[in-house]
């Protein structure tokens, strides 16, 4: 290096030889103040981070979206709808039938406008030995019509439509409520529906209607869970989405903000009464975690759940517990005595932590227990015990990271 | 410092930069030891004395040289775990990848800046065939003979006769054919000849 900036003498050499030498070693003087100036630079042109509580924010829109989509949007493409909206054009139809006729108008159109829904009613009910199936049932009945008298067909189709929605309404409830909750509200139609004619409606429910139940059934809910260590307790809470699989299985996803403590404790040695001795560590760790689990009904207020808790550190705080034994004389104690006393005391010495901080972590298997409560109904309290056994490299660290609690969830449907 | 293991990453470890650091550096190329801030510091202080030198060799300004070598740090800095240091002088591997790092960021910059700065017009000056260089002359005066260069012409001598690039891949890091390169090469050794001979000469008149 050229102290100064300033060359040796030497003996003369080509421009371009010399240019070169020179600056191939040219290095200049580096002052610690340079080191502030990039830090500052740094710091200027790092990307500033996105906030926490920004993160959570969007996953919980991202939630709430998903569910608010799910209940308004799809509904327009459930075929149940459709049925409904048939029935009040429809009737006020064939009531002003005879008026129409009076006007003049052919039968034939009011019967073709028939044709279609009754075609698909008794499509289930035909016998297997019809041959022509649904538009020769249709045309029959016209002609039936025809011969008997409209206003008797007529009175006898809404009486079979207004069943069959009935019908077709029960079965939506039964999806999306629970069983046990529509028997005890209709007993009577319950027992209606196991018979054959029950068996004749299903097929039309396929398609988009089969799949509606599974889509409307997502429950949003928010959760607060303390987590015991052995070294201490701690508060987290998030927000969560169940998605039912079936009538007894679900999958809850959701996003949570969780604080652990683990730590470890060494002997101190009592001979020891000069040094300040660590005789504890603490590391108080904040976590993001998107768990994932899947819940199985055991029975209607009691469910068990097994998931993953993956998780990235964002905060992380190191205590150290230290501790000196002091020599102290007793001024009160008899001449007899040695004459004094050993004393201990205690410090704590707490700084931030980059440990774990950073980190992304599997996280922990969660077993949980879920228990309905039968206070509180329309706020769906769900109380589950739970243990979270650490997976991969937490479970070969030096803390234990084992930890429980009793998580309380709500949800809002 | 506290030392502990955990996982595969070993924390807590200054870096001595001396004859042992070797193995050191090959850790923090293999992503064994994450780089600390103490780390950082350390490696500033060894380096920035020769990125700075490299820098000027772009950058007439000199607060901007010194922007172009922070700038150069922090690309190190975050890529430094990524770096496949391979070779048996991990301080010579580390210090050609930073001067490397260096020499991209100042031409990036000059790129970026578009504005050039004023040049002598070298054209009209008369051809010299060789110089002998004044002895007493200086690092800044030279660093200022190489400002007055046009920034394309400075950039390939710097390229050529300090980095040695070869002129194929200085063509293909400034986007330009071998040829000119070799144009323009030339014509920055004769417009150093004729800045000197201009330099020394109104020097020693004043």
């Amino acid at each position: 290096m050229l102290e100064g900036g300033t060359m040796d003498k030497r003996p003369k050499k080509e421009l371009i030889d010399g240019v070169r030498d020179s600056l191939r070693n040219f290095e200049e003087r580096y002052d610690r103040s340079e080191w502030e100036h990039f830090q500052q630079r740094r710091k200027k042109t790092r990307r500033k981070p996105v906030p926490l509580f920004v993160k959570l924010a969007g996953i919980a829109a991202s939630l709430f979206l998903m569910v608010y989509a799910s209940v308004r949007i799809l509904p327009l493409l459930n075929p149940v709808e459709d049925h409904r909206k048939h029935v009040p054009t429809e009737v006020p139809q064939q009531r002003e039938g005879p008026k129409e006729k009076e006007q003049g108008q052919p039968d034939s159109l009011a019967a073709d406008s028939l044709v279609q829904p009754v075609g698909r009613y008794e499509q289930s009910e035909v016998s297997p030995l019809s041959v022509n199936g649904v538009n020769d049932d249709a045309v029959n009945r016209t002609k039936a019509k025809e011969t008997v008298g409209r206003h008797m067909a007529t009175q006898r189709h809404q009486k079979q439509r207004a069943a069959r929605i009935q019908r077709i309404e029960l079965k939506a409830r039964l999806q999306t409520a629970g069983l046990s909750t529509v028997r005890d509200q209709n007993p009577g139609r319950l027992r209606q529906q196991s018979s054959p004619q029950r068996r004749i409606d299903l097929p039309e429910m396929d398609g988009l209607t089969a799949n509606w139940p599974v889509i409307s059934g997502i429950r949003l809910g928010a959760n607060i869970t303390p987590a015991f260590t052995n070294k201490g307790f701690s508060l987290g809470g998030g927000v969560s989405a169940q998605l039912p699989l079936s009538n007894r299985l679900s999958l809850e996803v959701g996003a949570s903000y969780m604080k652990v403590k683990v730590g470890q404790d060494m002997e101190a040695d009592p001979a020891d009464t000069v040094s300040l001795q660590r005789v504890g560590m603490r590391n108080a760790v904040g976590m993001v975690a998107l768990p994932v689990a899947l819940s199985y009904a055991i029975s209607e207020s009691f469910s068990v759940s097994a998931g993953l808790f993956p998780f990235r550190v964002v905060h992380g705080r190191h205590t150290d517990i230290l501790l000196r034994y002091r020599w102290v004389n007793d001024g009160a104690a008899s001449a007899e005595s040695t004459g004094g006393r050993l004393i201990e005391e205690r410090t704590r010495m707490q700084r931030v932590d980059s440990v774990y901080l950073g980190n992304t972590y599997i996280g922990f298997i969660q077993l949980s227990g879920q228990y309905h409560p039968p206070i509180l109904k329309r706020r769906n309290p769900v109380l589950a015990p739970y243990v979270a056994i650490p997976l991969g490299r937490l479970r070969s660290d030096e803390y234990r990271w084992l930890h429980g609690g009793v998580s309380v969830r709500w949800y809002l449907r | 410092m506290e030392a502990r293991n955990f996982g595969h990453t070993r924390l807590g470890h200054l870096l001595y930069v001396d004859e042992k650091d070797d193995d050191l550096l090959a850790d923090i190329f293999e992503g064994r030891i994450r780089l600390t801030a103490e780390m950082e510091e350390r490696l500033y202080s060894r380096y920035w004395g020769k990125l700075m030198g490299v820098a000027r060799r772009y950058i007439p300004l000199r607060e901007t040289a010194r922007e172009v070598v922070n700038d150069s740090f922090v690309k190190a800095f975050g890529k430094l775990a990524t770096f496949d240091g391979a070779g048996d002088d991990k301080r010579a591997v580390l210090e050609a990848w930073l001067v490397r790092i260096t020499v991209n960021t100042a031409i990036d910059r000059l790129r970026a800046q578009r504005t050039l700065p004023d040049t002598v017009t070298i054209d009209g000056l008369e051809n010299h065939p060789a110089v002998e260089m004044d002895g007493t002359l200086d690092v800044e005066d030279i660093l200022q003979l190489l400002q007055g260069l046009p920034d394309l012409h400075r950039i390939v001598f710097n390229l050529y006769e300090l980095e040695g690039y070869t002129h194929e891949e200085i063509a293909q890091l400034m986007g330009i054919p071998a040829s000119s390169s070799r144009v323009y090469l030339a014509k920055a050794k004769q417009g150093l000849r004729a800045l000197y001979i201009k330099y020394v000469g109104g020097r020693h008149d004043g």
